[in-house]
């Protein structure tokens, strides 16, 4: 099997193909290891280079949860009112859970100025949502009620409403239970 | 109109007085030099093997007239700079593999069982028909059964559209957590990510249910 070039890797990286070249290109990237491999470590350097743009979660991923969020949640037309960002805010600072970790799932964040309460949605690494929480603290614990599975990545969102039905962008990290001891 | 060659490249390639094309490979390591080492330290285990590899990528990038640096080509929406990453990155693992070993830098396969297992339990496989390694000495229709299953599943992923498999075998062969998976292919958020996931899972389960394979799907 021949492998993908590097202009080819890096205009996959780049985004700069066409539909019917990246087709080809990732037709031979979903049974090539050895080439799935050079993308992916050659994506990690590149995002490791200081001053490089890193995409956590830019403003556009914050603004589709933003949308989709409702219609999952609601399943219906809740209309979100939502107000354009001050200079220098956007959306609460998380602070954890973020990576890997073990014990008991506690959430915590930093108060976002002028919020009554906060807005916690969880979701499972197939995007369902799987816990919903509200508070005017910034913290949660999550109960036992809910199902955790070790060894799984868990997607959380935060937002907080400063008025009445007004709420903030979303912020939003993933986490991973790690084997608990007994 | 494709892209021009970024101006440091197009001198050192098209400068022939050996003099001058001193200087122009000086304003090519001014220019990428610390991206050049940046790639070194990432890859590199310690210093010494960093500097080791910077001096080797070094010295493929200037040989037979610049022959690797001519490879590139220019087209709208690539950056040079991303090009060379992936060709440094090569080449430093080609260095430290002549000086450490073919192994250098090889994925762990720790991992491998782990994340199978996971495609498996969300493919709705039970777990322990898929790993007769755990059961000591498997019986004949254990085994045969383990066939089945192993062929069920890779012939279910074998009929995926291929950007479905690619979102597959990166989520459960080599283990990237979503939101980078959704960078790396393109998607517009990790959300979308997310949701084409859990379409894929629901078709697996229906096509390996189909071959009478696995739990009936939800």
């Amino acid at each position: 099997m021949s492998h993908l070039s590097s202009n080819e890797i890096g205009a996959h990286l780049d985004g700069a193909l066409g539909p019917a070249e990246r087709d080809a290109i990732e037709h031979h990237l979903a049974d090539c290891g050895s080439c799935r491999r050079q993308l992916v470590e050659s994506r990690e350097l590149i995002d490791s280079v200081p001053g490089s743009r890193r995409w956590v979660l830019p403003l556009a991923a914050a603004a589709a949860i933003a949308v989709m969020l409702p219609i999952l949640v609601n399943g219906g037309s809740d209309a979100v009112h939502r107000r354009q960002p001050l200079a220098g805010e956007s959306r609460p600072v998380l602070i954890e859970p973020d990576g890997a970790i073990a014990g008991p799932v506690r959430f915590l964040w930093h108060a976002y100025a002028g919020a009554q309460d906060y807005r916690l949605t969880l979701l499972d690494e197939s995007g369902s949502v799987i816990w919903q929480f509200l508070t005017r603290d910034t913290s949660a614990l999550l109960p036992d009620t809910v199902r955790q599975t070790s060894g799984q990545s868990y997607f959380w969102t935060l937002e907080a409403r400063y008025d009445f039905d007004r709420w903030s962008e979303p912020a939003a990290q993933e986490f991973l239970i790690q084997v608990r001891r007994p | 109109m494709a892209s021009a060659q970024p101006f440091e490249i197009a001198r050192l390639l098209n400068e022939t007085d050996p003099a001058a094309r001193d200087r122009t490979w000086g304003d090519f390591l001014h220019a990428y030099g610390r991206l050049l080492l940046h790639v070194a330290h990432r890859i590199a285990t310690d210093r010494d093997r960093a500097m080791d590899a910077y001096a080797a990528v070094l010295e493929a990038l200037r040989a037979d007239n610049y022959r690797v640096l001519r490879e590139y080509v220019a087209r709208d929406g690539c950056r040079f700079s991303t090009w060379l990453v992936v060709v440094v990155r090569r080449l430093c693992f080609d260095s430290l593999r002549r000086t450490y070993g073919r192994d250098y830098g090889a994925p762990s396969g720790q991992t491998a069982l782990a994340l199978r297992r996971r495609l498996a339990d969300l493919a709705g496989i039970e777990i322990g028909r898929l790993d007769i390694e755990d059961q000591g000495q498997p019986s004949a229709q254990d085994v045969l059964e383990h066939q089945e299953l192993q062929s069920g599943l890779a012939a279910v992923l074998a009929s995926l559209d291929p950007r479905d498999r690619l979102l597959i075998r990166l989520r459960f062969e080599d283990g990237l957590p979503v939101p980078r998976i959704a960078n790396l292919m393109h998607f517009p958020t990790p959300f979308h990510a997310y949701r084409r996931l859990r379409l894929v899972l629901g078709q697996l389960r229906h096509a390996l249910a189909q071959r009478g394979v696995g739990r009936a799907p939800d």
